[in-house]
């Protein structure tokens, strides 16, 4: 289809944050042994069944991955701007997502349980509840 | 930014718009796009919101997962021992070796050996491949013991409350990530016939990178979902 176009030109005139950052594929099998080290260690700790650190660790080592991911295979490193926003926010709404629907749903165990903020007074008296005491 | 310059008329001697102006191969650069360089910001901000919709998609997903986990902790560590935990391994290992991959199809691309650019993105495809061989493989299994979601669930080893659900999310999470590799396959098959062609060199490769974005956004998803789903 575009056969016909001119030779490449050597001295081509780009915008900055167009050009390559660099012209070697080390960076990229770098990030990708890292990669596979941290699945490695996914792997491992997985399988220990760490009890209460297990959860935190595992997001942890994906979120790092992912980083890693997003930064230099999605090359956001090299495209600063607004991209970088779109991620960040998507990643904000993610979770928010998850962190209020938890919240709402384990906030009262069990569940259809009543919860009240009280406050004490001396004089204070809720509605007609006396103490075993009081009674006549 | 570039002045009232148009891709048909380039000013001569203003540098970025002269520069890419020339040398673009045909029919890429729309006629509403002062140059190159802002049509290809544009097109890259549109994949990266399409990019975050699809993340969000899945978000809805990973909340199901969340909530449920915590609702039956027991059922879902119960659960999760009997996934192949080596199918996940593997194709965890095949997925992020195709990202590479892509990676490398695209910086060849852009420093124009078209050649290992189009052998990098068989690579992918190859591995695209194994990855949902190795998933159907592991589906047959469920299919088998009767890991099945919801009432179809007749799997005699774990009974406990809550394990039902967990296929359930398994299903539907590792379903919708299995079509998102088969479209993000089909389109590097595209891209990778396009590059063929000669399409992408170093005056432009937009295009595959935008398709190389959707596949590590596949990748990206299952990094997520390995640990969640097979080492509870």
């Amino acid at each position: 289809m575009a056969e016909h176009v001119s030779a490449p030109q050597a001295a081509d005139p780009r915008h900055p944050s167009e050009a390559p950052e660099h012209h070697s594929a080390a960076p990229y099998v770098g990030v990708w042994i890292a990669l596979l080290v941290l699945t490695a260690v996914t792997y491992y700790t997985g399988h220990a069944h760490l009890g209460f650190w297990a959860l935190p660790l595992a997001l942890t080592i994906a979120t790092v991955k992912s980083t890693l991911v997003a930064l230099f295979f999605m090359h956001l490193w090299e495209q600063r701007g607004p991209n970088r926003l779109v991620v960040i926010v998507s990643a904000m709404f993610v979770l928010l997502l998850i962190g209020i629907t938890l919240t709402e749903a384990h906030q009262m165990v069990p569940e259809q349980s009543t919860s009240a903020i009280i406050t004490w007074h001396p004089e204070a008296s809720y509605y007609a509840v006396r103490t075993v005491a009081s009674m006549p | 930014m570039q002045g009232s310059s148009t891709p048909a008329a380039p000013v001569a001697g203003h540098g970025a718009a002269h520069g890419q102006s020339n040398g673009i191969p045909e029919g890429i650069l729309g006629h509403h796009f002062e140059s190159l360089q802002q049509q290809n910001e544009a097109v890259r901000m549109g994949m990266w919101l399409f990019l975050a919709t699809e993340i969000l998609l899945f978000a809805g997903l990973f909340t199901a997962y969340a909530y449920y986990r915590f609702q039956f902790p027991d059922g879902f560590a119960q659960a999760s021992r009997h996934v192949d935990l080596w199918a996940g391994t593997l194709n965890t290992f095949v997925l992020i070796t195709s990202s590479l991959s892509v990676a490398l199809a695209i910086h060849y691309a852009r420093t124009d050996r078209r050649r290992l650019a189009v052998f990098c993105l068989a690579a992918t495809l190859v591995m695209g491949l194994a990855f949902l061989g190795v998933k159907s493989l592991e589906y047959l299994h469920k299919f088998q013991e009767g890991a099945l979601p919801g009432r179809y669930y007749h799997f005699e080893e774990v009974q406990e409350p809550g394990a039902p659900m967990y296929f359930t999310i398994y299903f539907l999470s590792t379903g919708l990530h299995a079509i998102h590799v088969i479209v993000g396959m089909t389109v590097l098959a595209v891209l990778m016939v396009k590059t063929a062609r000669g399409r992408f060199s170093s005056r432009y490769y937009t295009g595959l990178e935008l398709g190389g974005l959707y596949w590590h956004l596949v990748d990206l998803i299952w990094i997520f979902l390995y640990p969640l789903l097979y080492l509870i």
